[in-house]
């Protein structure tokens, strides 16, 4: 039997569109039994014998879809690892030099298109998790609290319940407000001309909203930042040190459009920069945040990672 | 217990551009042969302020487990990496140096490190002043 080897320039088998779906279905049960219990505990339905079983089999199917969905980005993450170049094609890059996460994608001037730090729907997915895990928790203490009554409530009890009811409903404005921008912005595209640079070089930037709406105003900034971690545990800490160097562009009364960047700009490094750098526990990076202010819509606000290394460096 | 001595002796002043040859010699005086688990030689670099990290560019076993005799001289040779530089940040530093690791059989761990700058510039790189070119 020939080996089964893969052919040079073939793409691997990426089955994590497969795995995302069969584990949301274990989610959408998870959630269903733990809402039939809830629903029950706050005394909205008769309690029977089955309900501790539902609480038990919520809580396994949840688990199961969040090992799941772990087990699906890893899949993912390890079929991308496996399309990258290989030997003469690859180029190497030096130890403690961040590598892309993502191979970079075309923009419509030609130029790269920069990955912001998270994707808007993953974003979303992250807020969505939080906010059911702590509202679900904080439901549990604030329906046992209602099992009474109104009239049934302690003060004490109350004012101390209080600080977690509102980060719950702080949570829930944050989910509103994330999927109002995956559902009703299109996307925000920032490209250049080169997303690798070195000290002394410069590039164009050009900013692209999809969709046809007015902008009241965007901006683009250059920020440096430090970030450490020191300590383990429970006394892990990150520092983080900011430096805004610069507003690139900074321009009012736009208008958003499908196939024209809504604002230029030229991005230098200065020649005695610092180069990119991340290991486990410290990274220095240079980022473009972008921000827009849109009328009637959630404003965009994200950064998007540029790299800096002297071309020495890299050969 | 015996006295060690050691000496790393660089072949230029400490400063360094990426690619360039950082030589030298090394030097471990002892009063007599003595039994090692190791002796080491390494090129890396220390995260200091805000950070506890180090790494190691180049590391050589310049003697492995066993006997070492009092005189121990040798030459190394290194190509300085350009990645990290040495750099004064705000709130963290990297700092580039040689080390000489001396393993005894029983005891302690010796140790002597001479701190080198690896930079593009020649100096120490700095974070980027808000305002400037970009």
């Amino acid at each position: 039997m020939a080996p089964t080897m893969a052919r040079p320039g073939s793409k691997p088998a990426d089955p994590s569109g497969c795995m995302y779906v069969f584990f949301a279905i274990f989610a959408a049960a998870g959630v269903a039994m733990l809402g039939s219990w809830a629903i029950t505990v706050a005394g909205l339905r008769r309690m029977t014998d089955d309900q501790n079983g539902a609480m038990v089999g919520g809580i396994i199917c949840s688990c199961v879809a969040l090992f799941g969905f772990w087990l699906a980005g890893w899949t993912r993450k390890a079929a991308q690892e496996a399309q990258r170049p290989t030997g003469s094609a690859a180029r190497k890059l030096p130890k403690y030099f961040p590598e892309l996460k993502k191979p970079p994608i075309r923009g419509p001037s030609g130029g790269v298109l920069l990955n912001p730090q998270a994707s808007r729907k993953a974003q979303l997915f992250g807020v969505v998790f939080i906010t059911l895990f702590w509202n679900g928790i904080v439901s549990v203490f604030v329906v046992l609290a209602l099992k009474d009554g109104v009239r049934g409530i302690h003060l004490i009890g109350a004012l101390c319940m209080t600080p977690f009811i509102l980060v719950g409903l702080l949570l829930v404005w944050g989910t509103i407000h994330q999927l109002l921008l995956v559902m009703r912005v299109p996307p925000t595209l920032l490209e250049v001309g080169a997303e690798l640079l070195a000290p002394g070089e410069s590039t164009r930037v050009r900013l692209y909203q999809r969709g046809s709406f007015p902008i009241n105003r965007a901006t683009i900034t250059l920020v440096y930042r430090e970030t450490a971690t020191t300590g383990s545990g429970d006394d892990e800490r990150k520092h983080k040190h900011e430096i805004v160097l610069r507003e690139l562009a900074d321009a009012r009364d736009l208008h958003a459009s499908d196939d024209r960047p809504i604002m230029n700009a030229e991005l230098a490094i200065p020649g005695d920069a610092m180069h990119s750098f991340k290991t486990g526990r410290t990274s220095i990076e240079w980022l473009l945040r972008v921000k827009i202010d849109i009328p009637g819509r959630p404003d965009v606000k994200e950064e998007l990672g540029i790299r800096v290394a002297a071309k020495e460096a890299l050969a | 217990m015996s006295q060690h001595q050691m000496r790393i002796e660089l072949d230029s002043p400490p400063v360094f551009r990426p690619s360039d040859t950082i030589s030298g010699r090394v030097e471990v005086w002892l009063t007599a042969v003595e039994e090692i688990r190791g002796l080491e030689l390494v090129l890396g670099w220390r995260i200091t302020g805000k950070g506890e990290e180090t790494g190691a560019a180049e590391v050589v076993e310049l003697s492995g487990p066993g006997m070492l005799s009092p005189g121990f001289k040798r030459k190394f040779s290194f190509r300085a990496p350009g990645i990290p530089a040495t750099y004064q940040g705000a709130q963290m530093s990297i700092q580039w140096l040689v080390g000489l690791y001396l393993k005894p059989r029983k005891g302690k761990e010796i140790s002597t490190e001479v701190p080198i700058v690896i930079s593009p510039t020649g100096e120490p790189l700095r974070p980027p002043v808000s305002g400037s070119p970009g």
